[in-house]
């Protein structure tokens, strides 16, 4: 699969642009804040409906509009198809997605064109507490399992309204059997959330440990670590388990007004040995590692979805040494497409490298 | 943003604090009742005072209505051994237009919903119980609560509650999207889901 075309209207800074691109390498380079960020987030967008950055659509319409519009040309060998997609931001958000001109939903776009998003701002799902590492499980794991968001939300819209709750300074009876109803759905949707986290920990630990290799030619290993203790039973085990847990901290919840434990607190550890790499890699091993989720990210989609994901380097190639750089052009050689940006021209050496200047509100081919 | 005339401001404000209608619709229906003039406002006014004077709540389900009890609630040919129990007056609407249901209702005017400190208290739940009571002849009661966690949560706190009681105590099959309201669920699902109901464990 081949992005063979991206069109762009009223999106971020830019007010109309149509681009082709080749397989390969795209590099785009231009000073800070031309939007060479915005380009990528267009891609993405075009692939997840969500923007790897902005919290809110309303941010992505160009100012001063209501509404943009996004369109990609796809090419495989045997045929071509494209996706549209118009977001209305104001004042309601309301959004089409077309692919091939039929009505579409996220599902089906994300098995139609997946696409990777690098950012520099990985490293802090390594460095930094569990929830970007959290975040990363969930926003993967929604990609591979349409079902997996419901239960998800069901979820979290389970834990705080349960903290609501907990922080009342008079329980009545009346709330305290609410609560009991609000544990029964905690538990149901949390092993459910757990479950398919760790049907999927269970292939991409692995993965990660490939591409890690892959990267640095060093080891690292990734496992799942829940605020539940040992998790390797069943689903049944896994709920009785959540049930226990939560009877016997009931009063430090009631004192602390929160859910403290369930996927909402679990974590992926990752470490080399028996050493953390969030308190002990150096920064360059943690930024291998960092690129080594996201490639593997790649992986878990391309099995799944039986096609090469889009890999979209956002700023991330000048912060890698000559050898890490080659090993991830290399995956061109796979059948990656691979869109990058940079703030210079860096020199890539090969013949299917294209470069694109941005600048001005616009794209232009070299 | 240009200045209206002090009435037409209200008259704006006013249609804005109905659900569904935003700044420019409420400019819209403002301007187009002023041009449509004095008659068609008169038999706007006229059906509101009629509204807000003959429809009242029925005392026993709770449901909208212009008689008390309810033309459900009188009717000998409903089953009076199930009772569907439901947030809003518009899903005794959904349910009906589904067709297929024969039972009666009972209305709870909203949810639990902890995030806004409405508890079981506030709803109509003391009412239901009493229809419960000794002597009664239900003998099913149907959780047709919305699909999202407010309605599950609504749901498993009144099964609770009903537990003690001889009474069979079921839930829509889901089939429902979660978190859709019941009333944009369409008649086939609704009718479906009914049917398909399922003992609350
Ligand atoms: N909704 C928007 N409408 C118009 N311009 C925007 C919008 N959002 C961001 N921008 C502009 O986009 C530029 C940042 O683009 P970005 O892609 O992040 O830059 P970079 O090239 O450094 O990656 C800024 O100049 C900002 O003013
Ligand atoms: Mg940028
Ligand atoms: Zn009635």
């Amino acid at each position: 699969m081949t992005l063979a075309s991206l069109y762009l209207h009223d999106f971020r800074n830019y007010a109309h642009l149509e681009l082709s691109l080749t397989p390969g390498v795209s590099l785009f380079f231009g000073k800070n804040a031309q939007g060479k960020t915005n380009l990528l987030e267009a891609c993405y967008y075009l692939s997840t409906l969500t923007s790897p950055r902005a919290e809110r659509d309303l941010d992505l319409a160009r100012w001063g509009t209501d509404r943009f519009t996004l369109g990609a040309r796809l090419t495989e060998p045997d045929q071509t198809s494209y996706i549209r997609i118009d977001t209305i931001v104001r004042p309601a958000l309301r959004r089409r997605v077309l692919i091939d001109d039929r009505p579409a939903k996220r599902p089906e776009l994300v098995a139609h064109f997946p696409c990777v998003y690098f950012s520099p701002d990985d490293l802090y799902m390594v460095k930094r507490g569990s929830s970007l590492r959290r975040r990363f499980l969930d926003s993967l794991l929604s990609r591979l399992d349409p079902g997996y968001a419901r239960e998800l939300s069901r979820y979290e819209d389970t834990v705080t309204r349960r903290n609501a709750i907990l922080k009342k300074a008079f329980m009545s009876s009346s709330w305290d059997k609410t609560l009991e109803g609000l544990d029964q759905i905690l538990i149901d949707s949390g092993s459910a959330v757990l479950n398919r986290r760790l049907s999927l920990m269970s292939t991409f630990s692995g993965q990660v440990s490939d591409t890690y290799r892959f990267i640095s030619g060093d080891e690292c290993s990734v496992s799942y670590s829940s605020s539940l203790g040992d998790l390797s039973g069943s689903r049944e085990d896994t709920a009785r388990l959540f049930r226990e847990k939560l009877a016997s901290i009931r009063a430090e919840e009631r004192n602390r007004g929160v859910t403290l434990v369930g996927p909402h607190r679990d974590d992926i550890s990752i470490t080399f040995g028996d050493k953390t790499v969030r308190y002990f890699g150096s920064q360059g091993e943690q930024r291998s590692v960092a690129l080594a989720l996201r490639l593997a990210e790649a992986r878990a989609l391309e099995e799944r979805l039986m096609r090469k994901p889009v890999l979209l380097l956002d700023d991330v190639f000048s912060e890698l040494d000559e050898s890490r750089r080659e090993k991830v052009l290399s995956l061109c050689d796979f059948g990656h497409q691979i869109l990058l940006t940079s703030t210079d021209p860096v020199p890539i050496a090969g013949s299917n490298v294209r470069m694109y200047a941005v600048g001005e509100d616009t794209v232009k081919p070299l | 943003m240009p200045v209206f005339p002090d009435a037409i401001q209200s008259l704006v404000d006013e249609l804005r604090k109905l659900p569904g209608i935003g700044p420019k619709s409420a400019q819209r229906l403002a301007f187009h009742l002023i041009v449509a003039g004095k008659p068609a406002i008169n038999k706007l006014i006229s059906s509101l005072e009629e509204a807000r004077d003959r429809v009242g709540y029925c005392s026993v389900c709770g449901n909208l209505t212009e008689s008390d009890p309810c033309p459900i609630c009188q009717d000998s040919k409903r089953d009076r051994t199930l009772i569907c129990v439901v947030g809003y007056p518009k899903d005794v609407l959904a349910i009906e237009r589904a067709g297929g249901y024969r039972g009666l209702y009972h209305v709870l005017h909203g949810y639990i919903e902890p995030l806004k400190g409405v508890g079981p208290e506030d709803l109509r739940t003391k009412e239901l119980l009493a229809r419960l009571g000794p002597g009664s002849p239900v003998k099913e009661v149907i959780l047709a609560t919305n699909p999202d966690v407010d309605g599950e949560t609504t749901a498993l706190y009144l099964a609770k509650v009903l537990k003690p009681l001889e009474v069979r105590v079921t839930r829509l099959a889901r089939g429902l999207p979660f978190g859709a309201d019941l009333d944009y669920a369409d008649e086939v699902t609704l009718a479906r889901s009914l049917e398909g109901r399922r003992e609350v464990t």
